[in-house]
């Protein structure tokens, strides 16, 4: 078969839709001169059909270049652009490619889905008209018909028509879409099941019971009808994904993975199910197939501020701190954007600092409302039992719980009645512990800022704790909005300040924020005697191990914190510090490292900073209890920075192993520093690369120190102010009560 | 075109289709997500309906607490594939959860039929029996289980239950207390065995040594919500309302669906319940108490029947047993305090209705009722079509706020000159409200719309104690009425 030009091989491949095995004979024909231009504009056309836009842009162009009568490659580009979200150019190409050739059906039929998607059917109802007068067979332009005239008419009618569609034997995800969005779910439903039942070979009745369910907020009985709708599908892309989107919105991300992941294979031109399927391999901790995943989709579909967003955070999990700062800063500087930028900022070895984090936090403010309460009915007198509100969406076994619990709990009753504002429902024993304490309990569902401020306003807290901040689940932008006369930031993201103007207190102390810090935060610092937490470990911690050392003879690192926080100057230090100690270990433990390209992305850096890959220990996670047994094998912990260990360095102490600190300037700079100096051990703090090194060698010199210290180090922390719950609890009651008064004066 | 209004039939389902939907809810129940396995199972019985489509589905909803659902999936599991033990069982449990005791007796018992040695059959035999109150057969089912498998503890367990449950409490006390002793119990069986014991106590009236077992149960083995409401109840039985208060809203927190729970902390907290105590409630209340009712009563300076024998009295001058009343109507007839008081005066038939088994079983011994029903009394009055010459209806109202729909019942079953009589807690306004005892008060104002709004007048109403309870008199209304003119 030699003799056959590559050009036809190409184009009979493509006739017997074989788009993939296609594009070699195209690449050939565009090499070998054969037919070039239209191998270009082929190839352009098969790769933008598997979704690969990057590539196919450029080579459409040619193609509109070359052959400028042509009205197929303004068509192509403009259903890219389309697809880029990109609507007004995409409007142009389709008009375009009509100028060329009025009679092109399907940029009419592409204008007609433009207007569509803008809530315009009567408009794509008549490019529709026009359409089936050149295409009188086509089933596709038929249907589509039908469903802008079920859009057009009066609801009730309009439903008849959409059942009618969907009872059709052909028919997509979109049919049902319509009848879904026609009518209310109380009516929709009867209907649809009744469809269901009549004709259970029809998967288009399950997919739209699933959108009515989800509409309604029944996002487990959603996730059951598109099961079905999958199964009875045989496995259609479409409906595969929106599986696995309802899946991952319910966080049960390792079943929505394979879903995603099938789905983008077929389907790649579906920009929400390639972004979904980067967020939950991110979720899962596999942060290279993530950022590979990620990285497509902006080539394919450009820089979509979700996809750049969850890019920055993917190679901030990476421990590529500066390509996650530059990525964030490709995202448009709304509120967003900046608050994407929060996320990663506070990692990075140069713009970390308390300074650069306050910059973009104003800027974030500037971009918010500062409206105040209207009014308080329970009134301002600053002697009377207070109601203080958390928001939070963890509730639970996660660093904001094990770090706020003993305190809330040890709150004074008589003083302060708590009310817990919950963003998401947790089940476990922290949960338990918080509902038992909490005056009043809300589970809030998702509702936009004004609704959410509302929902607490509704039970006129006085003072509002917010526990979220910028991170995942936080809600603090909407406290712009303002929903109790005072409101305080405390754990939960709490690298820096907020911006918020309705925010008026940073909950802090006098080691996190020393004096000088005032003009880095938005917020008035409001200093708790202590530290700014009080710790609670967990019932079944493990007991305090030997020193590994005195049996090893040598000396063993630690750091279990995230490798968001191993900067490049971090591994160079430790690589210092390794030099001077000869036979001693590293030993790293965190998510990423499960992550086997990760993992050896971050071996890599690390031996380009000098640390010797043989003397590292890399391992992924282990269950809570597990990790903090994995102390028993750690003499020293080596805190990283500018971005510092809170929990985790808590949990180093509890477990027996000091840490070496240096001292950062931003609040998630100081976690280490506040807590080292509440259980007496200020000599563990540095406040230069060169001194941390030497703290470092030094401790690791003195084996017999680090055993005396080792053996007191728990009872030593038990007995500090930082486990002290009821002392803290009553410090933070006079805390609050401090801000409360300020505001009563204020009246 | 209305596209539901069409049938269309099926199409010839690829058989792959409907077993790959089993295939996949078979791996969501064992997953533990039924309610994303039922609509699978669903679509495959329309598929291509068999037995085991059906059993499919049978087995999502009951993982969903779906009962009128389980017991359809398996009736026509059984229709199609003929009785199966499981699909016996799996109905029988539904019939459990709805309270249908015959229907879970008859399952039950063929499940054994089917699986003579399947300990789960008979332990819901043994729980048909015992809900059926025929304790013997229940004893005999489970006593031959222990008798086979003397080291499990589940069937000693179940045994010793079912000795408290028929009154048989020193049997039921040395079982539990011995298990608890030698062997070695999971911690919900050794809940389940101090529990036997707490609730022993509790029924013989020592709410004493029914805190003191419930307490170490919980010391023991942890808390559950049986330990906590007999934990509960023995404090409220022991006068310490606060702490009952404490104990039944815990054990409301661990199962927040249980109606009686629900109205016995609202009763303890004060807050507003809703129009009535919930049927279960009050059966409940009263199977507990039945043995110990009448002392108890008695003790308490109980008038009620003797008030509403003096008041017939007044009504119908010369009532004698030679000039007796007529057919009598004794709703919520308790253990047939009522019925002795009128017995002598009767003259034609005396029907009982009651929730509880155990109080109507206590009223059957007296001998003096014609018959005796049990059944809520809204449900009796709208099936029963027979007229009376006196319906009474003393201390019922206690356990209803709303008082209309319940005499909107009564008037019909009254017989020309008939007359209705009851009495009620009086309450300080008004309206009606739920007091810290778990009963209803009603002022005189809410008595008076309710009889007018359901076309009864009073002829005769008074103001009365109805008995002394912690040495302080309960005061209440005597009321009869007639259908207004």
């Amino acid at each position: 078969m030699n003799h056959i030009p590559p050009f036809r091989r190409a184009i009979q491949a493509l006739a017997e839709g074989q788009t993939r095995a296609a594009l070699p004979w195209l690449r050939q024909s565009i090499a070998e001169a054969d037919e070039p231009e239209l191998a270009r504009l082929n190839l352009g056309m098969a790769l933008a059909d598997l979704g690969e836009f990057g590539e196919a842009e450029p080579l459409l162009r040619r193609a509109l270049h070359d052959m400028p009568r042509l009205a197929e490659p303004r068509f192509r580009l403009g259903r890219i652009a389309a697809q880029r979200l990109q609507l007004t150019e995409a409007r142009e190409c389709f008009e375009a490619a009509l100028a060329t050739d009025p009679g092109h059906v399907m940029s009419l039929v592409g204008l007609a889905m433009l207007d569509e998607a803008a809530g315009r059917p009567e408009a794509a109802l008549a490019l529709l008209d026009h359409a089936a007068l050149l295409a009188p067979s086509d089933r596709a332009i038929a249907l589509f018909r039908l469903r802008c005239r079920a859009a057009t008419e009066p609801a009730h009618a309009g439903m008849e028509i959409a059942l009618s569609l969907l009872a059709s034997p052909e028919g997509s995800v979109e049919d049902a879409r319509l009848a879904a969005s026609l009518l209310p779910p109380a009516e929709a439903l009867p209907k649809l099941e009744a469809g269901a039942a009549n004709q259970p070979l029809n998967w288009r009745w399950s997919f739209a019971i699933a959108l009515v369910q989800q509409a309604a907020g029944e996002d487990e009985a959603a996730v059951a009808s598109l099961r079905l709708a999958h199964l009875v599908s045989d496995g259609l892309p479409a409906v595969q994904g929106e599986l696995g989107m309802r899946l991952a919105g319910l966080r049960r991300h390792a079943e929505a993975e394979p879903h995603l992941a099938q789905a983008t294979h077929f389907l790649p031109s579906d920009p929400s199910f390639r972004s979904q399927h980067g967020i939950t391999l991110f979720k899962l901790h596999r942060f290279s197939e993530s950022r590979a995943v990620l990285e497509a989709a902006v080539r394919d579909f450009g820089p979509l501020p979700t996809l750049l967003g969850n890019l920055a955070l993917t190679l901030n999990a990476q421990g590529l701190q500066r390509e996650a700062l530059a990525t964030a800063r490709r995202t448009p500087e709304n509120v967003a954007g900046l608050a994407n930028r929060l996320g990663v900022q506070p990692y990075h070895p140069q713009e970390g600092t308390a300074a650069a984090l306050a910059a973009t936090a104003r800027a974030l403010g500037a971009l918010l409302p500062a409206p105040s309460l209207a009014c308080h009915p329970p009134g301002f007198d600053p002697h009377r039992r207070l109601r203080v509100g958390f928001l939070s969406s963890s509730f639970s076994r996660h660093p904001v719980g094990w770090l706020t619990l003993a305190g809330i709990e040890a709150l004074p009753r008589e003083e302060v009645e708590v009310a817990c504002f919950s963003l998401r429902p947790g089940s476990d024993a922290l949960a338990q512990r918080f509902h038992a304490r909490a005056d009043l309990w809300r589970e809030l569902p998702k509702l936009d800022d004004l609704a959410l401020v509302e929902a607490i306003r509704a039970d006129r807290p006085d003072i509002l704790v917010d526990l979220g901040g910028h991170g995942e689940g936080g809600r603090v932008t909407a406290l712009a909005h303002r929903a109790a006369p005072v409101q305080v930031k405390w754990v939960g993201a709490q690298s820096c300040t907020t911006g918020v103007p309705g925010l008026d207190w940073m909950l802090t102390d006098r080691w996190e924020t020393p004096p000088g810090s005032e003009a880095h935060y938005t917020e008035r610092l409001l200093a708790m005697p202590d530290g700014y937490v009080c710790y609670t470990p967990p019932a079944a911690a493990p007991p305090v191990a030997p020193l590994p050392a005195s049996t090893r003879g040598q000396v063993t690192f630690g750091c279990f914190n995230n490798m968001a926080k191993m900067t490049p100057e971090v591994l160079t230090a430790w690589a210092e510090i390794m030099a001077a100690t000869p036979g001693s270990r590293l030993v790293l433990r965190t998510h990423a490292l499960a992550d086997a390209a990760t993992r050896h992305l971050v071996l890599e850096r690390a031996v380009a900073c000098g640390l010797d890959p043989a003397r590292i220990e890399a391992h992924g996670p282990v269950p809570h209890e597990a990790l903090l047994a994995a102390y028993g094998e750690i003499d020293i912990a080596l805190e990283p920075f500018p971005y510092a260990g809170g929990l985790t360095a808590c949990e180093a102490l509890y477990m027996g192993v000091p840490l070496v600190a240096l001292a950062g300037s931003s609040f998630a700079g100081r976690h280490a520093v506040s807590h080292l100096s509440n259980i007496g051990l200020t000599d563990w703090i540095t406040e230069s690369v060169p001194a941390y090194v030497r703290r470092a060698i030094a401790a690791a010199q003195d084996v017999v120190g680090l055993q005396d210290l080792r053996s007191g180090l728990r009872a030593r922390m038990v007995a500090s102010p930082l486990m002290d719950a009821p002392r803290f609890g009553r410090n933070l009651a006079v805390a609050l009560r401090h801000a409360w008064h300020e505001r009563c004066l204020a009246q | 075109m209305s596209a539901t209004a069409a049938w269309v039939p099926p199409l010839a389902a690829p058989p792959p289709l409907a077993d790959r939907l089993l295939a996949e809810a078979g791996r969501l129940m064992e997953r533990g997500q039924p309610a994303e396995a039922m609509p699978l199972a669903l679509t495959a019985t329309r598929l291509a309906p068999s037995a085991p489509a059906w059993m499919a589905l049978g087995r999502a909803r009951a993982a969903l607490s779906d009962a009128p659902g389980t017991i359809e999936a398996c009736g026509r599991a059984i229709d199609l594939g003929g009785d199966s033990a499981e699909a016996l069982l799996m109905r029988a449990r539904a019939h459990a959860r709805l309270g249908n005791a015959p229907a879970l007796l008859a399952d039950a018992a063929g499940a054994v039929c089917l699986a003579p040695r399947s300990t789960e059959a008979r332990i819901l035999l043994a729980h048909a029996l015992l809900m059926a109150e025929e304790y013997d057969e229940a004893l005999a089912v489970l006593g031959d289980l222990w008798r086979e498998q003397p080291e499990d503890p589940v069937a000693a367990l179940r045994l010793a239950e079912a000795f408290q449950r028929a009154g048989r409490r020193e049997a039921a006390e040395e079982l539990a207390s011995s298990m608890l002793d030698t062997i070695s119990l999971t911690p919900a069986q050794r809940r389940l065995a101090h529990g036997v014991l707490a609730q022993c106590a509790l029924t013989a009236g020592d709410p004493v040594t029914a805190l003191h077992a419930a307490q170490r149960g919980i010391a023991d083995a942890g808390a559950d919500m049986p330990l906590l409401s007999l934990s509960g109840h023995a404090r409220l039985n022991s006068g310490d309302a606060t702490g009952a208060a404490r104990d039944i809203e815990a054990a409301l927190a661990l199962a927040p669906q249980d109606g009686y729970l629900r109205h016995l902390s609202a009763a303890l907290n004060d807050d507003v319940a809703e129009g009535r105590a919930p049927d279960a409630y009050v059966a409940h209340l009263f199977d507990g108490y039945a043995r110990r009712f009448e002392a108890s009563l008695f003790g308490l300076g109980y008038r009620v029947p003797g008030l509403m024998l003096r008041a017939l009295e007044e009504l119908r001058p010369g009532l004698s047993p030679a000039r007796p009343i007529g057919d009598v109507l004794d709703l919520g007839c308790g253990t047939g305090l009522v019925g002795v008081v009128l017995h002598d005066m009767l003259g034609g038939r005396l029907v009982g209705v009651d929730l509880s088994p155990a109080m109507l079983r206590e009223a059957e011994t007296k001998q003096v009722y014609s018959s005796l029903h049990r059944a809520e009394l809204g449900n009796f009055l709208r099936q029963d079509h027979a007229r009376y010459q006196a319906v009474i209806a003393a201390d019922v109202f206690c356990y209803f706020g709303e008082l209309q729909p319940a005499f909107a019942l009564v008037a019909p079953r009254l017989a020309p000159g008939g007359h209705f009589l009851f009495s009620v807690e009086l309450g300080e306004g008004t309206g009606w409200e739920l007091a810290g005892s778990g009963r209803y008060r009603h002022g005189l104002a809410a008595v008076e719309a309710a009889l007018a709004g359901a076309g009864l007048t009073p002829v005769l109403l008074r103001r009365e104690v109805l008995r002394t309870e912690r040495e302080q008199p309960v005061q209440g209304l005597l009321i009869a009425a007639t259908v207004a003119p």
